[in-house]
């Protein structure tokens, strides 16, 4: 049952949806218009963004990484990865509202900065965010090939390569509609494949025999998993992991250009609103906790030790088919392969319209028309994915949560100038570029001075998040001059909007 | 942290999980059937109008 054959099935079977829904959107849509490849022509309703939002949030690193936190910390694992995760996305709801009422015919983020603080700024942003996208899609192909590789024993790099190829070609013919479509269909299958095997894992495993197991870890100091915090709730270890969870999260959702596309695709702001808060807080959080619970809860109680099986990619899927046997194995599977591909095409969908709108359209051919650019937007998205396929072959046995956490380091420096300079007028463009250079150097500082591994992470994760923040206020008492927010109101994007632009 | 405590947690999770996606899928189905009604009202305005054009280019 577990053999390469139905791994490649599975892949198969998958990618023949995917792709056919794109299809068909792309035969009922009128695609070469740039503001349907790329916002979705602006018209979506509710449901289907808070779904889109949920299944884009829900990956690889909210199912193995909460479960390996709920491995390390116990009980307080899985709801220090949610709330840390979820922070950043109850922050990202002001300010795509505030964009929308600012700049309501905007499509990118960049597009706001550049004409707040100007092309340098803007360009910085430019390259974060493009290598935002390529980072988070490299990490869902290495996740389902992980996964694939450890459940059928498919070949790491060719499932890799697929992977990235597959969720490229969708974004590819369909653009942000075809990502949503699909979500769509992913949360279903997402939904159904959580909330059939997890409670019979709980139902195998017994909550009594998990806490049990969980009180022997906590009390019995000689345990070789011993954790005396395994029960409290509120640990300060636990606590420390979700703050760097919340900087972690934080680049990952204010650079990732396809939540400001889906939020630019919503009907009406109260839609957007209302979506963005229900498919992150109602619907999305309590899956890492989950997660956490049942991976962690169900690694003590199986007895397992880290020397037996590898906490950071191997517990859940182990878990997965050591209670529910192949059926477990396949569901699990299904699961990392429906969620790397979502958030996989919907970071995909950001990056079109970057390149298109922020590159293209501005640095490579400004006469283009609107044909030219979808044709380009579709065209670069293959070549992303090849890319992103060809980068994940390189990461066979790497750590998903050590380049998770690196990753804070890199991409929470920008976050401080994004967000001031949505509200602050005396935010000058200067010192927001300095403010991210700072950020960012002292966090690698950190992390590469620090010898001690249990703190230099953490210390060079909010260095990079705060030092900013800090340097920006600072600075606002001496800066005379003010931006005019309503110069913003009046901004006319190149391409036409249609009946959703205003 | 009691049994007692321990299970309401695990349980309170799930209930809550569920009840979003839930939430979500039940809207989701109200929104696609919407979609479909108003594709299939298109449709016959449109071939309604196709007969129309038809029969004023025989007459």
């Amino acid at each position: 049952m577990t053999g390469q054959l139905t791994g490649y099935l599975i892949l198969l079977v998958f990618a023949v949806i995917l792709i056919g829904i794109s299809a068909l959107i792309n035969k009922n849509n009128k695609l070469n218009r740039v503001d349907e490849l790329l916002t979705a022509g602006r018209g979506i309703p509710f449901g289907f963004i808070a779904a889109s939002v949920f299944v884009a949030w829900v990956w690889a690193g909210s199912l193995m990484g909460a479960g390996e936190a709920g491995i390390w910390y116990g009980v307080s694992g899985g709801f220090n990865y949610a709330w840390g995760a979820a922070l950043p996305f109850l922050l990202f709801i002001p300010i795509a509202l505030r964009i929308r009422k600012i700049m309501p015919k905007s499509t990118t983020f960049i597009e706001f900065i550049r004409e707040r603080f100007g092309a340098r700024l803007a360009n910085t942003f430019l390259v974060f965010g493009i290598c935002l996208v390529l980072y988070v899609c490299v990490m869902q192909a290495v996740g389902i090939a992980y996964a694939f590789e450890y459940t059928f024993g498919l070949n790491f790099k060719i499932t890799a390569f697929l992977a990235s190829m597959l969720f490229a070609s969708f974004i590819a013919i369909a653009g942000l509609r075809g990502s949503i479509y699909n979500s769509v269909f992913q949360f279903f299958v997402i939904m159904l494949v959580v909330f059939v095997t997890v409670p019979f894992i709980v139902k195998e495993l017994g909550v009594a025999h998990i806490f049990e197991s969980l009180n022997i870890i906590a009390t019995d100091a000689s345990h070789p998993e011993h954790n005396a915090d395994a029960l409290n709730f509120f640990s300060t270890a636990g606590l420390r992991y979700g703050l760097s969870a919340v900087v972690i999260a934080m680049g990952q959702v204010l650079l990732s250009q396809s939540y400001y596309s889906t939020a630019a695709s919503a009907k009406s702001t109260k839609s957007l609103f209302w979506a963005y808060l229900i498919g992150t807080v109602v619907a999305w959080m309590p899956i890492p906790i989950i997660f956490g619970n049942v991976v962690g809860g169900g690694f003590h109680a199986l007895g397992l030790t880290s020397g037996d099986v590898p906490v950071d990619s191997g517990a859940a899927p182990y878990i997965f088919q050591l209670v529910l046997g192949d059926f477990g194995a396949v569901a699990f599977v299904i699961l990392i392969l429906m969620t790397g591909i979502t958030t996989g095409g919907n970071g995909l969908a950001g990056l079109q319209a970057m390149f298109t709108l922020d590159l293209y359209k501005r640095y490579i051919r400004r006469d283009a028309t609107e044909e030219q650019q979808t044709k380009f937007g579709r065209m670069i998205i293959l070549v992303a994915g090849a890319v992103i396929g060809f980068a994940a072959t390189f990461l066979d046995g790497v750590s998903l949560l050590m380049i998770d956490i690196f990753s804070g380091i890199l991409f929470a420096a920008p976050a401080a100038a994004l967000i001031l300079g949505l509200w602050l007028d005396k935010i000058n463009s200067k010192v927001a570029f300095a403010s991210i250079i700072i950020g960012l150097g002292s966090g690698l500082a950190a992390f590469a001075l620090i010898s001690d591994d249990e703190l230099n992470w953490f210390v060079g994760n909010m260095f990079s998040l705060i030092l900013p923040f800090i340097v920006l206020l600072v600075s606002i008492p001496f800066t005379k001059e003010r931006f005019d927010y309503n110069v913003l109101s009046n901004y006319e994007p190149s391409h036409d909007l249609g009946k959703g632009g205003a | 942290m009691s049994l007692e405590t321990f299970s309401f947690f695990y349980y309170f999770v799930f209930i809550w999980g569920g009840a979003g996606m839930l939430f979500i899928a039940v809207v989701l189905i109200r929104e696609m059937l919407q979609m479909g009604k108003k594709a299939d009202d298109m449709e016959a305005e449109l071939s309604k109008a196709k007969a129309i054009g038809s029969e004023e280019s025989t007459i």
